[in-house]
């Protein structure tokens, strides 16, 4: 009877220390956002980590859930990772990189939720509140083993439960787009409109990967053959053409400003003059490659361009050339 | 008589104030609006050149230099010239570039038979950068040039390229600046060396892929876009597919190439590219090129191609 007892008392003292052993000594759980400028990537990371021993020959499997949402829209992403290890200290770091092809400006949230598995997925522990939930099993190859079989809680009492981050993210892309000036060449013969614009960082050099360009439709396709428009001579100038539709090359958005010139390159009308007007319209765009995967935006509307010939009264005698755009004009007055 | 006068005075004031409502009336709809004439920039004005008789001497504290990238290059290579000023003044300058900042430029060329071709000067109907540029003091403004923009280099041999400025550098007061505006530089072109060609190839295409910045981006793929041989579709495809916004240039420079590989890759694009390139660039760079295919399958291919709308 007395060695029954001691032998009891000395399998409650190693439980108890075995126990103790278990619990802890401390865990947490971070999670962060972050904006990289060089990988367009709004990214989480989240780090897990936990402090204790339970033993030689446990193996511990700790769990790490990631779950990003981006700004309206879109829905999140998911990733996580575990590990195996027998070490007192376990940590777990998953670094989750999004392209932001997608995405826009907006509020970024991370949400991480760790767990501890001894064994099997379906196993759980917490260190923190030295308790268990669900099933696990432990295999400890020593005298101790106490836990061949399954000890289960019927219901969770507990985890290192879900850690979150939030971050307001915006993209440096163009804006303000605006008319700085207009002027007319010396000759008459071209409209010159500078556009200019700002960068949602209020630093232009900001927008270097960003790129801004025009597309223009000539509207008389009775004059477009094989993607050229080739405009009648007279009285247009011979051999004038141009592409149709036209999308001139990107101009890179740190710029914070562009010419644009209206009218002909060489103003060469040819005789006899007649009424002939060209229609064209014009829009100018932006473009960032981390903005809706490079997707074009407009700056502008639809900006009608009339190059025309008219003369100057009814006895047409007299001729003149004229571009307009925007309630501009500029003109040769009277033509040669 | 008194009355007489009173209805003819009031009949009159009625009509002119009728005419004036309908002037008025007109204008508020916008119908009868007249466009603004645009100020006229007198020739050299938009730059804020004060003309001097004397260039101001410096002591050589604003510096000017063109210089080839490559003084030697094989047929079909890029020829690359790079433009530098250094103002080492401690007051800002200015100087203007012309249309794109390469309108200010002119080019004579000295071909291998002796014959001398002057340039057109670039001048286009687009938007484009300002040709304005401000420096300020201790800093250094570099500009690389594309010469095939304006001349193929068409064979082997030795070359002469006379680069003048149109426009001086100035103070920001307008006072010029004496400097030197005219250079003259030589270029040997060798023979056709496909291993070479290849190399540069592949090099243009790695800073497509590794720049940071459009601007770098589109430099390469411009150069590679005038490289004149089927060596550099497979290059100027890897730049369409890379991200960086090139596409425009990427497709001109297939469009130039204008090689029945060129061809196929444009052919090609159209099941990779999203709609707005598709529609805007590629197809209408197919119609473009049709004309100059002689391959009956080819051909018929891309007048398919041009029918055809996503």
């Amino acid at each position: 009877m007395r060695w029954r007892k001691s032998s009891m008392a000395l399998m409650a003292a190693a439980f108890c220390l075995l126990a103790a052993q278990r619990a802890e000594a401390g865990a947490y759980t971070t999670a962060n956002i972050y904006y990289d400028e060089g990988c367009d990537c709004v990214y989480g990371n989240a780090h897990m980590y936990a402090d204790y021993y339970y033993g030689d020959g446990i193996y511990y499997y700790p769990q790490l859930n990631v779950t990003m949402y981006g700004p309206a829209g879109y829905t999140g992403g998911y990733d996580s990772g575990s590990g195996e290890t027998n070490q007192a200290h376990l940590s777990v770091d998953f670094l989750s990189i999004y392209n932001l092809s997608n995405y826009g400006d907006g509020e970024y949230e991370i949400a991480a939720e760790s767990h501890m598995y001894y064994d099997g997925p379906s196993s759980f522990y917490d260190p923190l509140n030295l308790s268990y939930w669900a099933q696990f099993f432990i295999h400890a190859p020593n005298f101790f083993d106490f836990y061949d079989g399954p000890e289960r809680s019927n219901q969770p009492v507990g985890r290192l439960g879900t850690v979150y981050d939030k971050k307001n993210v915006k993209f440096p892309k163009p804006v303000n787009f605006r008319v700085a000036s207009v002027f007319a060449s010396a000759d008459g013969a071209h409209l010159i409109f500078n556009y200019a614009w700002d960068s949602s960082t209020g630093r232009l050099s900001d927008l270097g990967r960003c790129t801004v360009d025009e597309y223009v439709v000539y509207l008389d396709s009775g004059h477009t053959a094989n993607g050229v428009y080739r405009p009648p001579s007279p009285p247009w100038p011979a051999g004038a053409s141009f592409p149709n539709p036209f999308d001139s090359q990107d101009y890179g958005a740190q710029l914070g400003g562009i010419e644009d010139t209206n009218g002909f390159a060489q103003a060469n009308f040819v005789k006899p003059y007649s009424v002939a007007e060209i229609n064209a319209n014009q829009w100018i765009r932006w473009r960032c490659p981390y903005i809706h995967q490079g997707q074009i935006q407009h700056f502008t509307g639809q900006i009608n361009i009339l190059s025309a010939i008219y003369p100057k009264d009814s006895s047409a005698t007299s001729w003149y050339y004229t571009v307009q755009k925007s309630g501009w004009q500029s003109n040769i007055d009277p033509l040669p | 008589m008194k009355r007489n006068i009173v209805v003819t005075g009031v009949c009159l004031i009625t009509v002119v104030a009728i005419f004036a409502f309908s002037r008025a009336k007109a204008d508020r709809t916008g119908q009868t609006t007249k466009p603004v004439q645009a100020p006229r920039v007198q020739s050299g004005q938009a730059g804020g050149a004060s003309q001097q008789t004397s260039p101001e001497d410096v002591g050589g504290k604003v510096a000017v230099s063109c210089a080839l990238a490559s003084g030697e290059v094989s047929l079909h290579e890029p020829v690359v010239l790079n433009f530098t000023v250094e103002n080492n003044l401690p007051q800002p300058v200015k100087f203007d570039l012309g249309q794109n900042r390469k309108g200010g430029f002119t080019f004579t060329v000295t071909q291998p038979d002796g014959k001398r071709v002057e340039l057109p000067q670039y001048s286009m109907m687009v938007i484009s950068r300002p040709g304005a540029v401000r420096l300020d003091a201790a800093q250094t403004y570099q500009q690389s040039l594309l010469l095939n923009e304006w001349y193929g280099f068409p064979t082997a041999g030795d070359y002469e390229i006379q680069v003048r400025l149109s426009k001086p550098i100035q103070t920001q007061d307008g006072r010029v600046i004496s400097t030197q505006t005219e250079f003259s530089l030589p270029l040997k072109v060798g023979p056709e060396n496909r291993g070479r060609l290849e190399r540069v190839c592949t090099e243009l295409a790695a800073q497509v892929a590794a720049a940071d910045s459009y601007d770098k981006a589109a430099e390469a793929t411009r150069a590679l876009g005038h490289v004149n041989d089927p060596v550099a579709v497979p290059y100027l495809e890897k730049a369409l597919a890379s991200g960086q916004l090139v596409e425009q240039i990427a497709v001109a420079g297939l469009e130039r190439n204008g090689s029945n590989e060129a061809v196929e890759a444009l052919l090609s694009a159209l099941n990779t590219q999203p709609g707005e390139i598709k529609e805007e660039l590629i197809r209408p760079a197919l119609a473009r090129v049709k004309d100059r295919i002689f391959d009956p399958e080819l051909r018929r291919k891309v007048e398919q191609a041009v029918r055809g709308r996503s």
